[in-house]
């Protein structure tokens, strides 16, 4: 199996995984809380991108402006799930307004949106990163929470660190692994849509755990 | 050509490091957690133990009192208060028979008016004279002016209220307070040796705060922790539970060369009675 063939296998077992927990939220929907509803508009407008960059993966110019829009749309929402989890208004606000700014100078005045982005899914990796980090302080010094393990968000969270820890440096490597060989960018993004697939059944397992809070 | 190589392979193993680091955190937290939640229990544990402990020594001490005022009552009042019954019954009977005796009668009566005034000390030692008659500000004074002339040491009690007011605590809690000071000056008596001894009263919006410092042998928080505990006579637990039921605090401390003992009582809400 050559690492394009494994590459395309990876990509539509990606799409697929997102399946695993957009089912579980809809058998479950009953319980499902704002977060949970955040995530699962989250979980299907990445399917949907998904599908869409194998359509379009010919077209550069369209595949970008897709993959650019949902940056910017998986960083907001992510953000406001965050949001709903630690309600920490000002640091929520803060790191809004960077992403914002950050958005509109890459994708607006400094480049367009048709052009390929390192910049600003590098930086919605290191503020996932932050939060992520809050979080599980928060955890720590909540007496409510007696068992993280068994709290659904903590798998959530955890799915978004392992995610963008793992994304951060190859965001950031994005250029280079464009312009290299076909085999090795086919490895590395096909490493990036494997910790993809863990995080999609994680996300999976922390929207199952909701019933037993 | 191999840069490229060994530039994604460098990447593979970082990305890789990286999982690997954030499952290290993940479980690290996990533990911590564990840990935190441990000792929290254990604290809680130690807590609950603690009251249990001395709601124990406050039932232990109420029916000594209750076993104490029982024995009172049984050997000094009831042996009496029988045998003048019979008495009177016998000179009930002789005056119904015509015989008219009323000196025996009057010895009678002035027997039952001295059972009265055994029945009254009795009384007085649940509750002291002293405070009845003057209240706790006085027999507190009182009582600590009387140590003065122990063992040739000198012992003052100092009022230093803001205003000539009233304590701003029940009657049942003034007389408790007063019977933990007096805990308090005996133990003192008993173990610090001092030859200077000076109790202060003080009011500060919403507490009261009695203060005892002396020249002698001093304790601190943690010894006193550690002789409760130790302990298996029921006069330290009694004292804190005296706190406690005024849900007040009380802290031993040595300053250069100064032993002091604080006591300090809310007078605003969540007093216990």
């Amino acid at each position: 199996m050559t690492f394009a063939a494994g590459y395309n296998f990876l990509t539509y077992a990606s799409i697929f995984s997102v399946g695993v927990p957009i089912a579980i939220s809809l058998v479950k929907f009953r319980k499902l809380n704002r977060v949970l509803w955040c995530l699962l508009i989250f979980l299907l407008i990445g399917g949907l991108c998904d599908a869409v960059c194998v359509i379009y993966r010919e077209n550069n110019a369209l595949l970008n402006v897709f993959l650019n829009v949902f940056t910017i749309l998986e960083g907001l929402l992510i953000f406001y799930i965050y949001k709903l989890e630690l309600r920490k208004n000002k640091i929520i606000a803060v790191v809004f307004t960077f992403f914002s700014v950050i958005c509109v100078w890459q994708f607006f005045i400094l480049k367009q949106i048709s052009v390929e982005d390192t910049v600003v899914s590098t930086m919605e990796a290191l503020f996932v990163i932050l939060l992520s980090g809050l979080y599980f302080h928060k955890q720590l010094s909540d007496d409510n929470i007696t068992r993280p393990a068994k709290f659904y968000f903590f798998w959530i969270n955890l799915s978004f660190l392992f995610y963008f820890g793992a994304g951060l440096l190859l965001f950031a490597t994005n250029d280079f692994i464009n312009r290299a060989p076909m085999n090795i960018a086919s490895m590395l993004w096909g490493l990036h849509l494997l910790v993809n697939i863990g995080c999609n059944l994680l996300f999976a397992f922390g929207t199952w755990k909701i019933q037993k809070y | 050509m191999e840069n490229p190589k060994i530039l994604a392979l460098i990447i593979v193993l970082s990305v890789l490091a990286i999982l690997f680091l954030i499952t290290l955190v993940a479980m690290n937290f996990l533990l911590s957690k564990r840990k935190i939640l441990e000792k929290e229990n254990k604290l809680k544990d130690l807590e609950n133990r603690t009251k249990i402990e001395l709601i124990k020594t406050i039932v232990e001490v109420e029916e000594k009192h209750k076993s104490e005022i029982a024995k009172d009552l049984h050997d000094q009042i009831i042996p009496v208060l029988t045998l003048k019954a019979l008495n009177l019954k016998t000179h009930i009977t002789e005056l119904e028979k015509g015989e008219k005796n009323y000196t025996e009668i009057r010895q009678g009566v002035d027997e039952m008016a001295a059972l009265a005034d055994d029945i009254r000390e009795i009384v007085h030692g649940i509750v002291p004279k002293m405070f009845t008659s003057f209240g706790f500000i006085k027999s507190l004074e009182t009582l600590i002016t009387d140590m003065s002339s122990v063992n040739g040491s000198t012992a003052t009690f100092k009022d230093n209220r803001s205003n000539g007011k009233e304590i701003m605590l029940t009657q049942i809690q003034q007389l408790t307070l007063y019977r933990t000071c007096a805990e308090i000056l005996n133990n003192l008596m008993k173990h610090s040796k001092y030859n200077y001894l000076e109790a202060s009263l003080e009011d500060k919006p919403g507490e009261i705060l009695m203060t005892f410092a002396h020249d002698g042998s001093g304790i601190t928080n943690q010894e006193i922790e550690y002789l409760t505990m130790a302990g298996s006579g029921i006069g330290l637990k009694s004292l804190q539970s005296r706190i406690l039921s005024l849900n007040g605090k009380i802290d031993y401390s040595i300053e250069k060369g100064v032993s002091f003992i604080k006591l300090k009582i809310p007078t605003s809400n969540g007093i216990k009675n």
